[in-house]
């Protein structure tokens, strides 16, 4: 069977778009020194075409392609639709950001554009290798941007760390892959879940090496605890915009990853990997919320959350079972929501950050700001009470599902230590909503007006939610999402026991 | 007699003497060194692997991460470059703006 005919160009064109984007735009970043309104409104209808590639994929729901080297099934569509709402808010919030800060330029839409396309190979990677060249493809574009103010001490330091560890983290997951390899004689998801099985590898110590090795780059790349160093420093000194597409895409397409290899290729020997995960995702909930607690920075402070809602996804992964689709589905719906719930807490601080120095990110900046700006106090109250998961947000429901699924398997402490986590990390959360609404500000901060980025806050607001509590209807509701999420996990695990 | 276990000592010895360059050395430079040779430390596991299951993939697996591998040190180099115009140094200590 010819490997490339008209019908594997067809599955490939939502990651064909975005190649085409991402070159383009780095054509015209050569030819004209700044991006205008043109540039800017062709990046989102590029987006937009590659979200219509993916819906009329959506009803196909094909098997490995390129010789199992990728798949796009329903999983990996619903994960590129997480990724491309990640990319449309980071280039509008970016809109006002990038004149602000003096970085209009074309290559910054290119990098979006092929880091995008990464998360695209990632999160329908079949293979190891691909996975491995997801990762790059989407890290090294993360590298440039987050480089992307370059006369910035801070900026620097952050592409600086961020790439060391990011290579070095690399090495590891290509010596475990390396490990595999050499005892399935493959490197294909399929052919390693049936090596498993007949040779019975669950108990052989190299190949819980090779897992291991596996583990701590994903980890890297998720920020769970003893891999998370550098995620602090670097979300702090990336440009805002950055800060919310690694917060948001970049965990969304490693946690996808991370699932379906797991999913699929070492759920014969989970129970000699699920004591390493349960370790990791207690370390994670806990010291990311007892250092948030600490932090001045709110871009720190949000760095330590997203480390802490990283360990919240790992109960789910610690959850996932061959039987009940619910800790995956858990985890699918989640991280969509914790998409919206950061890309609008990051697009408020956007608006406050001032050039020049670290200013209007401390938290005395927002003292004030529920009053002086109405709509953009209100948004992020509802941001942090959805982190925090109070009850009528979307950021609640994702809580519940991810801890009954836990509960459900039989892991009770864990679910009651991810609650008591939560409860922690209500404090720091309720600190901002304090701050903005019962503290007087001594000097008006000011803060800047952008309508791109306010639209952001807007959808997000809306989405954070309707994704709690909207019935299904004509805007797909909780129920419908979660329909999506069992629907994609089917073919996941047809391929699985197969 | 060579046999697989020593090229497979030879690879892993590669690796971790790429992983203590990256944990000891301050100089910019030798980590960024370091961090090539932890890469074709894998990628003599990778051929080794390859004769030893006679399997093709893992001598296509070798030319993927070396392709990978230029394109990290073109970007690496970059960000040194410009860290250093702005700082004038490559020491790794001195990178030490943000802390708790």
């Amino acid at each position: 069977m010819p490997a490339f005919t008209i019908d594997v160009v067809y599955q490939l064109m939502p990651l064909v778009v975005l190649l085409v984007g991402g070159l383009g735009f780095m054509l015209a970043g050569a030819m004209t020194r700044s991006a205008g309104p043109l540039q800017r409104g062709f990046a989102l209808a590029t987006l937009f075409v590659t979200l219509l590639y993916v819906f009329k994929l959506w009803g196909a729901d094909a098997g490995p392609i390129l010789h199992g080297m990728l798949i796009m099934d329903r999983f990996a569509l619903f994960f590129l639709v997480v990724v491309i709402i990640c990319a449309l808010g980071t280039i509008l919030i970016s809109n006002g950001y990038l004149d602000r800060f003096g970085l209009n330029r074309g290559e910054f839409f290119s990098m979006v554009f092929f880091s995008t396309m990464g998360m695209g190979v990632l999160v329908s990677a079949y293979d190891l290798i691909s996975v491995f060249l997801g990762i790059e493809l989407m890290s090294l574009a993360i590298y440039v941007l987050v480089a992307f103010r370059r006369r910035d001490f801070f900026s620097n330091e952050a592409a600086l760390k961020y790439f060391i560890m990011g290579a070095f983290a690399i090495a590891f997951y290509l010596f475990g892959v390396s490990l595999i390899y050499g005892l399935c004689g493959s490197t294909n998801f399929e052919a390693i879940a049936v090596a498993v099985s007949e040779r019975n590898l669950a108990q052989q110590p190299v190949f819980l090496l090779a897992i291991g090795l596996i583990i701590g780059a994903m980890g890297f790349k998720v920020s769970s605890v003893p891999f998370h160093m550098w995620t602090p420093d670097v979300y702090q000194g990336a440009p805002t915009p950055i800060t919310s597409f690694m917060a948001t895409a970049v965990k969304a397409a490693s946690f996808a990853a991370f699932l379906r290899l797991f999913y699929t290729c070492f759920m014969a020997s989970k129970d000699q990997w699920v004591g390493i995960i349960i370790v990791l995702a207690i370390l994670t909930m806990t010291i990311g919320n007892l250092v948030a607690l600490v932090q001045r920075n709110l871009k720190r402070m949000l760095a330590y959350s997203s480390i802490a809602h990283a360990g919240y996804i790992m109960v789910g992964l610690v959850a996932l079972s061959v039987d009940d689709t619910k800790a995956a589905s858990a985890i699918m719906y989640y991280t969509l929501v914790y998409a919206f719930m950061t890309m609008g807490a990051f697009a408020v601080v956007s608006l406050l950050e001032r050039r020049a120095d670290e200013r209007g990110l401390e938290g005395g900046d927002y003292a004030g700001l529920g009053l002086r700006r109405p709509f953009v106090g209100l948004c992020m109250a509802v941001f942090m009470f959805s982190l925090a998961g109070i009850p009528p947000t979307a950021g609640f429901f994702g809580k519940y599902y991810m801890f009954s699924a836990a509960v459900d398997q039989g892991y009770v402490t864990l679910a009651v230590i991810g609650v008591l986590n939560s409860a922690v990390s209500l404090y720091y959360y309720l600190r901002v909503v304090v701050s903005m609404y019962m503290q007087k500000s001594d000097e008006a901060a000011p803060t800047y007006d952008d309508y791109a980025t306010r639209f952001v806050t807007l959808v997000a607001l809306l989405a954070v939610l309707w994704l709690g509590i909207g019935p299904s209807g004509w805007v797909p509701g909780v129920e419908t999402i979660l329909d999506w999420t069992r629907a994609s996990l089917a073919g996941v695990l047809e391929l699985s026991s197969r | 007699m060579i046999t697989i276990h020593h090229y497979l000592t030879l690879s892993a010895l590669l690796f971790f003497i790429g992983v203590f360059g990256v944990l000891y050395r301050r100089n910019l430079i030798v980590i960024f060194m370091s961090i090539e040779l932890m890469l074709n430390g894998v990628n003599l596991s990778f051929i080794t692997f390859a004769r030893y299951t006679n399997t093709m993939d893992g001598h296509v697996i070798a030319f993927f991460i070396m392709g990978l591998a230029a394109a990290e040190a073109a970007i690496g180099l970059a960000i040194l470059v410009m860290l250093f115009r702005n700082r004038r140094t490559v020491q790794a200590d001195d990178f030490s703006l943000m802390r708790d």
